[in-house]
């Protein structure tokens, strides 16, 4: 009575299709094959002249050598010699030069490059120039009284305006 | 035994490697697709796994060294490969490796290549219930009838501890089969 139930199932009801095991080993050969395809290159493609290795005997090599070692290069031959002399008084120059000779200081500021520099580097928009005045220095230069007569318009005008033009439109 | 041994030397060897490996196949392949197709249910992934099982025999048959049967070198590949199979198919799908098993086990009912009856389908069911160690257990030995003493070196675990779990799995799947 143990295990009646389980006994009774003698397989999985798993199958294979039809001809799956014969065709198998061709397919995992040519799987293989298809990543082992680097495999299937046995040699680089490279060439040397004929007769290069029968020419390349010891007494060609040491000859090669012994040349080698006999050229002695001088230290102080003309190229290093001009090369160190340049760096020589690229460093003075650069002592002689006010870059670190002395700290800026107000009184030598001029005013002009000050003002320049205010309006290329540092104000963007009016409000950073008007940050830099208190209310009642603003509101003492918009009161400004303008001496504006009769007289003084019709001056202006005759100097700077064109007034032929005017009439015309 | 020294047929083994001679044809773990041609494995190894450049000239024989591609004949020696087609006498793998033939020896092998079916007994090893029984035993993925039990773990993984479907014809295709059974056919995935076996592929990727005798491809990694074929790159790693240098490193063999012969401490185990080839047979139960070759099992536990095989073994491995379908475990991380089951693996990579949950990650995928966002699930458990139960719910992939039993995503499989309901698919059997419209598969081409199952051909049991409900009380077949029935033990598909109560084997995926049972924890994975229990499982290979199972189908090594109800179904494959692999000895003891090779499932322990397969499976690298104790004779006693396999006679153990085969015994609660059956157990397990008797009672499952009796109340569903």
């Amino acid at each position: 009575m143990k295990n009646k139930n389980l006994h009774k199932i003698k397989s999985t009801g798993f199958k294979a299709p039809d001809g799956y095991f014969s065709s198998f080993d061709d397919k995992v050969f040519n799987k293989i094959d298809s990543e082992n395809s680097l495999n299937t290159i046995k040699n680089t493609g490279f060439k040397v002249p004929k007769g290069y290795f029968e020419s390349l005997n010891a007494n060609v090599l040491f000859n090669q050598i012994e040349k080698r070692e006999s050229k002695i290069i001088s230290l102080f031959n003309k190229k290093n010699l001009l090369y160190l002399s340049g760096v020589a008084a690229a460093i003075l120059l650069l002592f002689n030069l006010s870059l670190f000779s002395k700290n800026p200081s107000f009184d030598n500021l001029e005013s002009d490059i000050v003002e320049n520099y205010l309006i290329d580097e540092y104000f963007s928009t009016n409000d950073d120039i008007a940050a830099l005045f208190t209310d009642d220095e603003i509101e003492q230069s918009v009161s400004i009284d303008y001496d504006i007569n009769a007289s003084n318009i019709e001056e202006y005008l005759l100097n700077n305006a064109d007034i032929e033009s005017l009439l015309l439109e | 035994m020294k047929d083994e041994t001679e044809l773990i030397k041609k494995l190894k060897s450049d000239n024989h490697k591609n004949e020696a490996f087609k006498e793998l196949l033939e020896l092998y392949k079916e007994r090893l697709y029984w035993h993925i197709r039990n773990i993984v249910k479907s014809h295709d992934d059974a056919d995935d796994v076996l592929q990727n099982t005798f491809i990694k025999i074929f790159k790693n048959i240098t490193q063999f060294k012969g401490d185990s049967k080839l047979y139960s070198w070759m099992y536990r590949i095989a073994t491995n490969e379908a475990i991380t199979f089951i693996n990579k198919k949950a990650k995928q799908l966002q699930v458990s490796n139960q719910e992939v098993q039993e995503l499989a086990i309901n698919n059997l009912a419209s598969d081409v290549y199952f051909e049991g009856d409900t009380i077949q389908l029935k033990l598909q069911k109560a084997i995926a219930t049972l924890p994975e160690k229990q499982q290979l257990v199972f189908n090594m030995k109800y179904f494959q009838d692999i000895k003891y003493s090779e499932m322990a070196e397969i499976l690298e675990t104790s004779e006693g501890a396999l006679k153990a779990s085969y015994h609660i799995a059956s157990k397990k799947i008797e009672a499952y089969l009796t109340h569903n």
